[in-house]
């Protein structure tokens, strides 16, 4: 079902080349189109946040079990002591990924087609942080001692393990969260403004007034704006290379078979923005079709990240068969093992999971009606998804199910109800704020989409 | 006034943080005043005004890494003469009539995780004084030290590189 | 962390009413109560160790023990090394005798059987209800029997005098009589009793299904002679097994001979024919007579019978003539067949024939079994128990309901006693049966002695008062109280007074001049004493005639039934360190399995642990497939000692037992109840099965874990499998200096950074600090060990030991399945191949390597492991936060993690219920919930060992102290010490040439060196 797509204006003056916005989107309706989302809420949202709530209960009656009997609760075997829980850890950091890639590097490289999904990337991102954050606490056997990894000046004059790339996790983590949140909090300001002016309620006139930070859109303004905003962009950008660099280095900087590769980082960032993608072109099929948007975020701009998407899958490709490469033509016979037994030992299935959501499925998206039909689209990135879980659930289990020792082999790991509950908690989690977020805030760009308008008076008879 | 009200709030947070941490750990009992004991021995008496040698009725000290507590046996000793119609000295001997341990209530607790050794210390020719504080004034004995790890830490580093007897700051040796 | 751990501080402090009780003290609450002596006693001191000579009742084999004590609480049991029998070692059964002392399931008053309920009765009630019964019973001959363990030494005498006063029968029962053995000596020998095999001086032995290594006998005294032979170095020390399954003992042979089961005495036979043919033995004044007694087995008859290859025969018998002397031995499952006494008898022949008689088969130090009851006294019982001719029945030390096998009847036979009383600790089948059960003191309680062996007159000393809450009583006050009650015989008042008169004529033969209490006192100080004894010489005199047994029955597979390694007869089934301590061949815990042939196996199609139905004429049976290789094609096993029906939480219902498969078989020469007799079908079972195993891979796929080196290459120099190891030089091994090829002079080598690994050796790794300025502390010693895979038998004696020293948590079959078992040390089994003659199988034990470099100290983000000044990987278990990146990073996968909190009491993961908490180690601290641990080098014991030293300010001494596996090892495999010690028995094992490491290329730089196992495998041209 591909839509009708709307001829773009021939002056190659005109700000809006390369954006495809309808006419009949003007600066007045944008404004309406955008706060419109911020009207009472109907049913639908209601039963989808009460179920949401629901879930998340679950979760944390599972994390509440955990705590007080022991993670014996999960799987957890020897000698996979590390599974869902990391995984889980690993795949929400990646989510959080595309948002600065999407905000940052798109806006350094001048890539129009970001302005109009940029702000619900970034809400992800701080979301997708702040679900990923749970997990390392979680995963602890003592959760009530977390704060002995920060270095803190303590009567015991102990400090952390700075060798350990958990250490490092700390940081990347952490300082993620807080750029990813300035960013996302610096872009809002001046849609803020315009809720504020514009809310219908008070509760909305207060969150602007909060996040506008006193913006009236004076010049010197903008000005200071601008400049704040591509500082903030060449920050933040080589964080979205070294963040999960770090956390890949979790793995790499071990000497698990399957583990210890230098491949790594360069990897992990790319299925990071891959999943990262994959998880905005649904968020977004979603909201455009829920709040009736569908001609503000066109089908172009879905068609260009589904490029993006199909890009990230050839690089993770890629990076698989270089993995299998290595482990057959290198020299360690414990590599070679733990890779055959990876897709066809105990865990063969998540393999061929893995391989088929990620490198297969994509495949579909070199055809253009595939790209800009949102229902295939979406299906294909719920797919990524998975398989994107699945890749690091592979990385971590089957290899640690195939360690060294082979008096270790054939003590398997199981997934427990708990896990499950707490995996589909940390969902509900970042549902929760996302549910909320769209309904609070603008979740769209007001004054970037604004710049891409084409000015009433320049406006050719069609 | 939002402002100012925002400021105190963060920077009661932070305080309060910063203490949990810092203070992370600790064992002081019965605040400063020590526990109501059963029989009200008086360390002020016995150590301070008679003078007695710890080691006479800590007398394993020496010899083990747990310091005991004197036996009733060991009090009837004297008092079986000695002030034998106080009426603390007769609820003593009232225990050791009834073939009764005195229940005395623990000042120095440490955790179990903690293996402290009294031998190594008294041998290292360390003071009782100096762990335990000025016991020979204590009508009722209290503890002295906080018994935070910061308090053995900081002792053993500065005796790191004692000529005669260098303190060890392994971590084993009292975490095993 | 452990305060949950805290029993009862009441009713410990009892026992010495002592002070403030060690680790034990937990974080406190506000109200602990510091409970102090009320007479301090003057031979104990709060936090100081006492240790009490004892002998070890486990088995009938009596070894040696030392008991050490804290606060009054036995909290651990080592081997005497001054005891003859055991010379220091112990196995995994003596180590988990605590565990009976501590059982929680001990019957904890006299308990009175009244129409089907139990009702606790006081003593007086009982002894005089007990009287009045015996004294109507004894009027009437034949009306009162009494059934004692082989209990030896006084224990034993008063049970003979007690049944003479009572008029009773008595009968000494053992579940392994060793009838045969005993008959088979006397018909070829004279001497109706058990020799001494001197494993030691043999050059070469030939076991015929006897698992000496295992339980046979007196298996640590076996290992440790057997382990001495090994040593040599000059091409002597073979041993061949002859078996249908490869045992743990068979494990270590050389060459193992996969015989027709029932036909071993034939090859016996057919060696000895070779040998006295071909004249390769000494003159022997009977030879004719032997001659016409092995006529007719030549090898190629042997063969026949057999299917050992006629060359083998006669290459086994000049093997067996030309090291001389050697040892061949018949026991296990092939000495327990209907023509066991022919067997028997057919292997003295052949160490007749090889002169091995009074060379390394002696009957000086005799094993005494001479008052243990053949099965046939048995059967007499039981018939006149069911014809209701015994009145009273007296069960003491024996649990004859569960070990006699269904098709006799015992269990039946005493319903129809009216009055039965049990002399028992514990609640198990016989006692149950009771009508009246006086719990009785465990050996570790209670005053005794025993004298298993000819010249050994051994104590059994109480290493600690009688445990609280349990109103028991030693076994021999009670009998003199009930024969006082009925008024017969002539007893002094106590047992104590008893023994002391039974020991005055040992005053007058060893006391030198000593009056009696000086001479009683050094006798309980040394843990009894011990004479030479001369062997009485003996000639052959008599050939029995020679048959092979022939198990009856429908199907095509033999049934072998043999002793578990850990549960032994079963007594050892309700101590969690037993049923958790994996089976040493099969790695199997908590339950009972089928050994099948891999084909069997395929062609029922069963996997490990798929249900399988084993059907004899007697009944028929489901257990879970085990595949094992180490079978012949038509055997299946199953080991005895599980299947419980009472006897405690740990044992009843757990597995089955076997002896149900049995129908009624007996040796035609003793009587003795036949285990190999019956024949079996098998099918694929129908309900599902738990098979919980520790190791399921079986090969190690060249990973070089267990490594071997041909004899031949050690002779001639050049190192086995995996190259040469380097043999370092003088200048490189010398520890404290080295040349760093970066500095290119000698300079100071910090002492944690020695290890036998030759690279560390020569440079120094990156990673180390410094001595001089060491942020913690001065470093004088490397802690390491080295591991001879030569002397190690499998035997998992350490293991035990390790978890007794180290308060590991037995976690149960659930969790284990899950791969949670908590063993700080496991033996690591690989089969290399297992087709008859060449088998290879391999044991390492493995636990925490101290890697040099170690993968798990990086990756700690919270230094909870880090690298201790003297080598030692050491754990923080309080800061510990359970990342378990270090299990993850851990090459050997030795760290084991706490996932529940299993030292608290109200959670169901309760590992030490009460009392079994009294056992912990206060020197060790119990972890908590969410916390890793791992192999410490038994810290406590070397932070111990250096405070000793510096009190008398002196150096530390190699081997002044040792870890508890290093201790526990019967045949001393395990070396533990100083490596920066030049002069150190570590040291110059860890340097010699059959040292290797585990992932030698992860350069890991372990603590641990292992020490290649050497084949002395001899090929059909040798």
């Amino acid at each position: 079902m591909s839509e009708t797509t709307y001829e773009p204006s021939a002056d190659p003056e005109d700000v809006g080349v390369g954006e495809h916005l309808p006419a009949t989107v003007t600066q007045k309706s944008l404004n309406a189109d955008i706060l419109r989302m911020h009207a009472r809420p109907g049913k639908i949202w209601w039963s989808v946040f009460l179920l949401d709530l629901l879930i998340l209960a679950i979760g944390g009656l599972a994390e509440r079990n955990q705590i007080v009997y022991g993670i014996g609760v999960a799987g957890h075997t020897r000698p996979v002591m590390w599974a869902s829980y990391v995984t889980n850890f690993v795949f929400w950091v990646g989510i959080a990924h595309c948002g600065t890639l999407v905000s940052a590097i798109l806006f350094l490289f001048r890539s129009h087609f970001r302005r109009a999904v940029y702000r619900v990337a970034e809400a992800m991102t701080v979301f997708g942080v702040m679900t990923a954050g749970l997990f390392p606490i979680m995963h602890l056997g003592r959760p009530w001692f977390p704060y002995w990894l920060f270095p803190y000046p303590t009567q015991r004059q102990i400090w952390p393990n700075f060798r350990s790339p958990l250490e490092w996790d700390v940081f990347a983590v952490t300082t993620y969260l807080t750029v990813s949140s300035i960013f996302f909090i610096v872009g809002i300001i001046p849609d803020a403004a315009a809720q504020r002016d514009q809310a219908k309620n008070r509760f909305h006139r207060l969150l602007g007034w909060i996040f506008s930070f006193g913006w009236r859109g004076a010049n010197y303004q903008w000005k200071h704006y601008y400049s704040a905003y591509l500082y903030f962009a060449a920050f933040a950008t080589p964080l979205v290379l070294s963040v999960h660099s770090v956390v890949s280095w979790d793995f790499a900087m071990a000497q698990v078979p399957g583990w210890h590769s230098t491949i790594f980082a360069p990897y992990f960032v790319a299925g990071a923005i891959f999943s990262g993608v994959a998880l905005v072109i649904n968020l977004l099929i979603i909201i455009r079709k829920g709040f009736k948007l569908e001609h503000i975020v066109t089908i172009d701009h879905m068609e260009k990240l589904a490029k993006l998407v199909l890009l990230t899958s050839t690089i993770v490709g890629y990076s698989y068969l270089c993995e299998f490469f290595c482990a057959w033509y290198g020299p360690s016979k414990f590599e070679r093992d733990m890779f055959w037994d990876r897709f066809f030992g105990h865990f063969w299935w998540s393999g061929w999971i893995m391989f088929t959501c990620n490198v297969i499925f994509p495949l579909l998206l070199w055809f253009k009606t595939v790209r800009r039909s949102t229902v295939p689209l979406f299906i294909i990135m719920l797919f990524v998804n998975v398989g994107m879980w699945f890749e690091r659930f592979v990385i971590i289990v089957s290899s640690l199910a195939h360690p060294f020792n082979p008096s270790a082999w054939g003590v398997n790991y199981k997934m427990s109800w708990t896990e499950a509950a707490i995996l589909a908690g940390s969902f509900a989690w970042f549902g929760m704020f996302f549910l909320i977020f769209v309904r609070v805030l603008p979740a769209f760009s007001i004054a970037e989409i604004k710049e891409t308008l084409v000015p009433p008076m320049r406006r050719k008879a069609s | 006034m939002k402002r100012a009200l925002a400021l105190v709030i963060c920077a009661a947070t932070l305080a309060a943080a910063s203490a949990a941490f810092t203070q992370s750990f600790s064992v002081q009992l019965y605040g400063a005043k020590g526990p109501r004991q059963p029989i009200n021995f008086s360390h002020q008496i016995h150590a301070g005004k008679l003078g007695m040698n710890c080691l006479y009725c800590h007398s394993s000290a020496a010899k083990s890494p747990i310091a005991n507590i004197p036996a009733v046996s060991t009090c009837m000793g004297c008092h079986k003469m000695v002030h034998a119609d106080k009426p603390e000295i007769e609820k003593l001997a009232a225990y050791f009539d009834r073939g009764e341990q005195v229940p005395w209530v623990e000042v120095y607790a440490l955790p179990a995780h903690v293996k402290f050794n009294h031998k190594r210390h008294v041998r290292a020719g360390l003071r009782c004084q100096e762990c335990h504080g000025p016991v020979e004034t204590m009508p009722v004995l209290y503890q002295y030290p906080s018994l935070k790890m910061g308090w053995c830490v900081t002792c053993h580093r500065s005796r790191l590189n004692d000529p005669v007897h260098p303190a060890s700051m392994d971590c084993v040796v009292c975490h095993h | 962390m452990s305060d949950s751990v805290v029993f009862n501080r009441r009713d410990f402090l009892k026992l010495v009413g002592l002070g403030v009780a060690g680790a034990t003290a937990g974080c406190a609450a506000p109200t602990e109560r510091l409970i102090p002596y009320l007479v301090a006693p003057n031979d104990i001191m709060p936090g100081v160790a006492t240790w009490y000579a004892s002998t070890c009742r486990e088995c009938p084999a009596g070894c040696g023990l030392l008991v050490k004590t804290r606060e009054g609480r036995a909290i651990k049991v080592e081997g005497n090394p001054k005891h003859p029998v055991n010379l220091g070692g112990l196995c995994a059964r003596g180590q988990a005798g605590l565990q009976g002392l501590y059982d929680p399931d001990r019957v904890k008053s006299p308990m009175l059987k009244q129409n089907g309920a139990w009702k606790a009765i006081t003593w007086d009630e009982a002894i005089q209800l007990a009287g009045s019964k015996l004294g109507e019973a004894a009027k009437a001959r034949h009306g009162v029997a009494l059934v004692t363990d082989n209990a030896t030494g006084s224990a034993q005498a008063l049970a003979t005098e007690w049944a003479a006063g009572a008029g009773a029968t008595h009968l000494v029962y053992e579940a392994f009589a060793h009838e045969s053995l005993r008959e088979a000596n006397r018909r070829t020998f004279g001497q109706a009793t058990i020799p001494a095999f001197d494993f030691a001086r043999a050059r070469c032995v030939v076991s015929f299904g006897a698992d000496f290594l295992e339980t046979w006998l007196s298996p640590v005294g076996y290992a440790r002679g057997f382990a001495a032979m090994r040593a040599r170095r000059d091409g002597s020390g073979q041993f061949i097994t002859v078996e249908p399954r490869l045992s743990m003992t068979g494990a270590n042979a050389d060459e193992w001979v996969a015989i027709k089961p029932g036909t071993e005495a034939a090859l016996a036979l057919g060696m000895a024919r070779v040998i006295l043919s071909e004249g390769l033995g000494p003159s022997v004044g009977e030879r004719s007579q032997l001659m016409d007694a092995v006529a007719s087995y030549t090898p190629e008859a042997v063969e026949q019978q057999t299917d050992v290859p006629a060359a083998t025969v006669q290459r086994l018998a000049r093997l067996f003539a030309k090291q001389r002397p050697s040892l061949a031995v018949a026991g296990g499952v092939a000495a327990q067949s209907e023509q066991s006494v022919a067997l028997i008898a057919a292997v003295n022949l052949l160490n007749y024939a090889a002169g091995n008689v009074g060379e390394t088969v002696r009957f000086d130090r005799t094993i005494d079994f001479d008052r243990v009851a053949s099965f046939s006294d048995l059967q007499r019982l039981v018939g006149d128990m069911s014809a209701g001719k015994v009145d009273v029945l007296v069960v003491h030390g024996a649990n004859p309901a569960y070990a006699v096998p269904a098709w006799a009847g015992f269990g039946a036979a005493m319903d129809k006693v009216p009055f039965k009383i049990a002399l028992s600790g514990m609640m198990d089948e016989t006692s149950g049966r009771c009508d009246l059960v006086l719990p009785v003191t465990h050996p570790l309680e209670t005053l005794g002695d025993a004298q298993t062996a000819r010249g050994v007159y051994s104590i059994v000393q109480p290493a600690m008062q009688k445990l609280p809450h349990f109103d028991a009583r030693p076994a021999g006050d009670a009998l003199i109280a009930i024969a006082k009650g009925a008024g017969f015989g002539r007893f002094p008042d106590t047992w104590a007074d008893y023994l002391k008169a039974r020991w005055k004529p040992m005053h007058q033969r060893f006391g030198a001049g000593r009056d009696f209490d000086t001479f009683w006192e050094e006798t309980l100080r040394d843990g009894g004493v011990w004479e030479p004894v001369n062997a009485t010489p003996v000639r052959w005199t008599g050939t029995p005639a020679f048959a092979a047994a022939a198990p009856k029955g429908p199907g095509d597979l033999t049934l072998l039934l043999y002793p578990s390694a850990t549960l032994f007869d079963g007594r050892g089934a309700n101590k969690p360190w037993l049923q958790e301590l994996p089976d040493p061949t099969t790695k199997a815990v908590w339950g009972t399995w089928v050994e099948i042939h891999p084909e069997t196996a395929a062609r029922l199609g069963v996997e490990d642990g798929d249900p399988v139905r084993i059907e004899t004429e007697a009944g028929s049976l489901e257990l879970p497939a085990y595949r094992y290789a180490g079978l012949r094609k038509d055997v299946i096993a199953v080991p005895l000692g599980q299947g419980h029906t009472a006897y405690g939480r740990s044992a009843a219902g757990r597995g089955a037992n076997a002896t149900v498969l049995l129908s009624p078989a007996q040796d035609a020469g003793s009587g003795a109840i036949a285990y190999l007799s019956a024949r079996a079908k098998v099918a694929r079972g129908a309900k599902a099965m738990d098979l919980v195993m520790t190791q399921i891979e079986k090969n190690q796929h060249d990973r070089g874990f267990a490594q071997i080196i041909p004899m031949a290459a050690l002779l001639g120099g050049a190192a086995g499998e995996g190259g040469a190891a380097p043999v370092a030089l003088p200048s490189q091994t010398r520890p404290g200096t080295a040349t760093s090829p970066l500095r290119g002079r000698e300079e100071k080598l910090p002492a944690h950074a020695i290890t036998a690994y030759e690279p560390e050796v020569r440079a120094r790794g990156p990673r180390n600090i410094p001595v001089s300025e060491g942020s913690y502390g001065k470093a004088e010693h490397r802690w390491a060990m080295a591991i001879d895979l030569d002397s190690c038998t499998g035997c998992s004696a350490c293991v035990v030991a390790c978890s007794a020293e180290n308060n590991v948590p037995s976690v149960g079959p659930e969790l284990i399945k899950r791969g949670r078992e908590m063993m700080w040390l496991r033996i690591d089994r690989f089969e290399e191949s297992l087709t008859g003659g060449a088998s290879d199988v391999r044991f390492v034990p493995m636990m925490c390597q101290h890697c040099g470099d170690a993968p798990c100290e990086t990756v700690c983000p919270v230094y909870a492991t880090y690298h201790n000044p003297e080598g030692l990987n050491a754990q923080v278990y309080n800061r510990c936060v359970g990342t378990r990146y270090c299990s993850n990073n851990c090459p050997y996968k030795v760290r084991s993690f706490n996932f529940f909190d299993y030292s608290a009491p109200e959670k169901p993961t309760f590992a030490f219920p009460e009392p079994l908490n009294w056992q912990l180690n206060p020197d060790v601290t119990v972890r908590s919930k969410g916390v890793m641990e791992k192999c410490t080098m038994c810290i406590q014991r070397i932070l111990e060992a250096k405070g000793v030293a510096k009190d008398e300010s002196r150096k530390l001494r190699d081997g002044e102290f040792q870890t508890a596996c290093a201790q526990s090892c019967p045949t001393q495999a395990v070396v533990f010490g100083d490596l920066a010690d030049p002069e150190s028995a570590v040291h110059k094992a860890s340097f010699g040439e059959r040292r290797y490491w585990a992932l030698n290329e992860l350069n890991t730089k372990p603590g641990v060196t292992y020490l290649k196992r050497v084949s002395r495998r001899q090929t059909e041209s040798a």
